[in-house]
This record gives C-alpha cells, sequence and structure tokens, in this order.
C-alpha cells in the first residue's frame, strides 16, 4: 500500500514539474500576447534532442548538456517570435493568424528533427542513479531534481515578474499596450523577451521528459496537449495556477495510470478537465497575479 | 502668465505640427492640420468630439502614422518615430480615459512613468513632487489601479506623465467624467505644474477649465484648424455652444464662467 502511495507521488512530482514548466511558458506567453502558442511542444522535443545530442552524442555529462542547451534554446524561441509571431500579430485577426503560424512551426520543426534524427526513440542517459532515502522509502534523485528545477524556475520567474523593473514592463505590455508604449516600454521586445523564457521553461521540461520517457520527432504534442489541460485547470493567467494546476493534473495521471492502466489517464484527465470547466470556470486559483 | 501668441516669434517652438493628416485605415479624421505649442506654453485644443483632437494627439505621440505633413518636437523631426522614441525625446501623452495598469498598484504605475533614461536618475525626487502634488496617492500607493475612482486614477496618470520629466505633457480630457471637485483639485494641481515651466497640450469638454489653465486655443472642426486665439480673446459662451453643435458636450460643463 505504501509503495502504491509512494509510486503514485513520485510519478505525479514528476510529471506535475514536467507540465508546470511546460504550461507556465504557455501561460506567460497567453497572458502577454494573448496567443496560444502551438510551438512550445515542437521546442520542447528541439531542446530535448538537444540535451540528447550534447550528452549522447557528444559525451557531455547531461547537466552540463542541459546547461549548454538553455541559451541555443533561447535562441529558438527568440526565432520563433521574430518569425512566427512579430510579422502576423499586429494584423487584423492577428492572434489567429500567429496561432496558425506556431502550428505551422510546430510541423515544420517535428519534420526537421525527423530528417536530422529519424523516427527511432531515443533516451537521455539519466542524471542520477541514486536514491535518497525519505521517511520509509527510497525516492529517485532525479525526481528530486525535476522538482526543484520546476519550482526555482517558476518561483523565480514569479518573483522577477512581481519584485523588479523588467517584470512591471512585462506586466505593463500585458495589461496596457498602448500606455505602456507610451511610458517607453518597447513591447516587441518584450514579446521577444517572453519567448526566450518561454523557451528556456521548455528546456528544462525537456529534461525531465527526455530522462523519464522516450523521444521521437512527434513526442511533442502529448505533454503540450496536457499542459494545455493544466492552463484551463489552474486559471489561464497566473502562474500560481499553473503550478497548483500542473501538479493536481499530474496526481490525477499518475493515480489513474496506477489504478486504471495508462490508457485511461488521458480519459480521466479530459473528463475532470470538462467538470472543472462546468463548476469552475474560472480555474482552480482565481484572478491573476498581481 | 506667458505672453500668448508671440512664442515663434523669436524661438523655434517646441512643438510645431505642420500641416498634418491622419486617420484610420482608410478614413481620414485629420487634415492638414497645423499648430504649435512655445516652450512654457498651454494650449488648450477645443472642438466636437470625433473631429480628430485625439488623432490629432494619437499621431504627435507616434501611435498612429500620419498620411501627411510633418510633426517638429524640440527641433527634431519625429513625424515617422514610434511612440517610445517620442517619449523619450520628452513628449509624453496621456491619452483620454486611460485604465492605466489596472493591476499594477498606483507606486508601480508611478514608476514605470519614470522608467525612461530621461527621467530614472530624478525619480525619486520627482515621486516625491508628484505626492506633494496628489497627497491622496500617497495613501493608496500600495492599492492596486484599477480598485481607484475616476479622479484618483486620472490623478495617477497625471502623476505618470510628471514622473516622465517631460518637456510637453499632452493630456486628452483629463477632466472627464469627473466631480467638479475633483475637477478643481486637478486644475490647481496642474496651474503648479505650469508655474514650472512644463508646457502643456489639453483638449478637455470642460471649456471654463480649458481657459483656467491655457494661454492659447485653437479650434478643430472636421479634422482642421478652423479657428485659433488667445485666453483673452476667449469665445463667447454662445460662440462655444455654436462650436460644439452637433457635439456631445455636456451642457452643465460649458456653463458661463469667469475668466481669471
Amino acid at each position: 500500500m505504501i509503495d502504491a502511495l509512494t509510486a503514485i507521488v513520485v510519478s505525479a512530482v514528476v510529471l506535475g514539474s514536467l507540465y508546470s514548466l511546460l504550461a507556465s511558458g504557455l501561460s506567460l506567453i497567453w497572458s502577454t500576447l494573448g496567443v496560444f502558442n502551438y510551438a512550445q511542444g515542437g521546442v520542447l522535443v528541439v531542446a530535448a534532442y538537444l540535451i540528447w545530442t550534447l550528452s549522447d552524442q557528444v559525451g557531455l555529462p547531461v547537466m552540463l548538456a542541459f546547461i549548454v542547451a538553455v541559451p541555443i534554446t533561447a535562441v529558438v524561441g527568440i526565432l520563433l517570435e521574430l518569425v512566427a509571431v512579430r510579422p502576423l500579430l499586429r494584423r487584423p485577426n492577428g492572434t489567429l493568424l500567429v496561432m496558425v503560424s506556431t502550428l505551422a512551426v510546430a510541423s515544420a520543426l517535428q519534420g526537421a528533427l525527423q530528417l536530422i534524427f529519424g523516427p527511432s526513440n531515443r533516451k537521455i542517459p539519466a542524471i542520477s542513479l541514486d536514491t535518497v532515502a525519505i521517511g520509509n522509502t527510497r525516492v529517485a534523485v532525479t525526481s528530486l531534481i525535476a522538482l526543484a528545477l520546476a519550482l526555482v524556475l517558476i518561483i523565480g520567474l514569479i518573483l522577477l515578474l512581481k519584485y523588479t523593473e523588467w517584470g512591471a514592463s512585462i506586466r505593463a505590455v500585458e495589461q496596457n499596450r498602448k500606455m505602456s508604449m507610451l511610458v517607453g516600454v518597447r513591447p516587441n521586445r518584450v514579446y521577444m523577451t517572453v519567448f526566450a523564457i518561454a523557451a528556456v521553461l521548455a528546456c528544462a521540461a525537456a529534461l525531465i521528459y527526455g530522462t523519464t520517457s522516450t523521444i521521437t520527432p512527434s513526442k511533442g504534442f502529448e505533454p503540450l496537449l496536457t499542459a494545455f489541460v493544466v492552463l484551463v485547470f489552474g486559471g489561464s493567467a497566473t502562474l500560481w495556477g499553473t503550478l497548483v494546476g500542473a501538479f493536481a493534473i499530474g496526481l490525477l495521471e499518475a493515480a489513474s495510470s496506477y489504478y486504471l492502466g495508462l490508457q485511461w489517464s488521458p480519459v480521466i484527465v479530459f473528463l475532470v478537465l470538462v467538470v472543472v470547466m462546468l463548476v469552475r470556470p474560472e480555474g482552480l486559483v482565481k484572478g491573476r497575479s498581481n | 502668465m506667458t505672453p500668448a501668441g508671440n512664442t515663434g516669434a523669436n524661438a523655434p517652438p517646441l512643438l510645431d505640427v505642420d500641416r498634418l493628416s491622419a486617420g484610420y485605415g482608410k478614413s481620414t479624421v485629420v487634415r492638414e492640420l497645423s499648430l504649435n505649442v512655445g516652450a512654457g506654453e498651454a494650449i488648450a485644443l477645443l472642438g466636437p468630439n470625433g473631429h480628430g483632437k485625439t488623432t490629432t494627439f494619437e499621431t504627435v505621440s507616434g501611435l498612429i502614422r500620419p498620411t501627411g505633413g510633418i510633426i517638429r518636437f524640440d527641433g527634431a523631426d519625429i513625424s515617422r518615430k514610434n511612440p517610445t522614441d517620442i517619449v523619450r525625446r520628452g513628449l509624453t501623452h496621456i491619452p483620454q480615459g486611460s485604465q492605466l495598469f489596472p493591476r499594477l498598484t498606483v507606486q508601480e504605475n508611478l514608476l514605470l512613468g519614470g522608467r525612461l533614461p530621461r527621467a530614472k536618475p530624478h525619480r525619486q525626487a520627482a515621486l516625491a513632487r508628484v505626492q506633494g502634488l496628489f497627497p491622496k496617492l500617497v495613501q493608496r500607493r500600495d492599492q492596486l489601479v484599477g480598485t481607484l475612482s475616476g479622479g484618483e486614477r486620472q490623478m495617477v496618470a497625471i502623476g505618470m506623465g510628471l514622473m516622465a520629466q517631460p518637456k510637453l505633457l499632452i493630456l486628452d480630457e483629463p477632466t472627464l467624467g469627473l466631480t467638479p471637485k475633483v475637477r478643481s483639485e486637478i486644475l490647481e494641481s496642474l496651474h503648479e505644474v505650469r508655474a514650472s515651466g512644463l508646457s502643456l497640450l489639453v483638449a478637455d469638454g470642460d471649456i471654463d477649465f480649458l481657459f483656467a489653465l491655457t494661454d492659447r486655443w485653437y479650434l478643430v472642426e472636421l479634422g482642421r484648424v478652423v479657428g485659433s486665439g488667445t485666453a483673452a480673446e476667449r469665445p463667447t459662451q454662445d460662440e462655444v455652444m455654436a462650436m460644439y453643435v452637433g457635439g456631445t458636450v455636456d451642457p452643465t460643463t460649458t456653463r458661463g464662467g469667469t475668466d481669471d
């Protein structure tokens, strides 16, 4: 019984960390630009292949490979903003155009990865094979690293947004683009920064994803879909909500795959999503971060 | 008071709008409009709603690209500059009915107003000055701007404009929807601001407020300047009413008042 509980909690922690990192990037882009970035899953897979190449192929230690991959993924995020967002966002129906263009980028990335790496399963080497004793059970260090990565990055981001001038200018563009320009903020620069941050968060998600499951070029879509559920579940525009929602969904998915089987977990997740939308359409955590 | 109308005689005006045309998409709202604001001058833009005052302001501050004409500010052509570059040169525009940044606090809004390179080194002094001008904002400093009354929000808006340490402050309808008491508070603080030498370009539905504050006026109709004069040559009440026919000005705001 305790083993079952431990297995579920550990699995929930890993899934929650993954979803919270992916969804907080989506949430940041959604609240700042009002668009859903379909390429976020694609960025995650690109980052996963980067880390895999640097570690498995080049031979760097996994954490070093991750650190090298972070700035490269940030550049991918910036390019995404320059190519798929900036030329379209201010046009009539711009938000719709951007969603379509990010979807196109997602497909293009998948195709490119297929050409470069082929369709076979890849796995990033384990960060660590050690376990530590917590209470009377042993927990893999990898799970704890995943949790620490998610909490440090997301809470760090929340604090930066709240307490720095840089964060205030992002929130200013989010709340009133016109007024933000009139006080001298450059919205395009803010959008670019937001995409870079989202890409870095996706890179951290890629580390967790690629070490706990196998990656293929088409693997980005599934966690993206769950991250979307997290957004709705947690309340679309607050990072605290995203954090809470991600771990709630992680727990739900872990528990349902344990007790009902892996194929049932998406069914349960979407069923609960429908119920939450009916009962609490504003999401679990009300209001926006302020 | 600054001697009105003759500022252009020896020095070039601070703001020189020359045959400006602008609009939205295919509709032209402003047609070959010319006006100027001298250093230290306060200018009123009169005219019915929907005749191009707001469009003029938005074009001057770079939010809209002009389709014709030239805008010069402080000796430079700013006609094709973006709003960020223009505000950095010292021209700040507080738009009509702005909700500002509703989920940021009063303090955060004010500090954002002073984040420009030209203003940042003097930001604490500017903040103290704004708080001296609007003491109410001191008690409200940690309150979200979205929860303020209209008058308090307008005070934050003007305060944000001042935080940028501009050479010219453009105010679009600063007393819209405010009670007479709050209007006179705002008028009083703007008088203080004027005394410091800041140039103003103001549009407002409250004619008495405008004439009490400004040195000169331009009357805009259908996107053109159709009249201008000094505060001393202020149009009579009947003329004002005639100007605003077809506008949506509340008659109670244009009741006869005294020149200051």
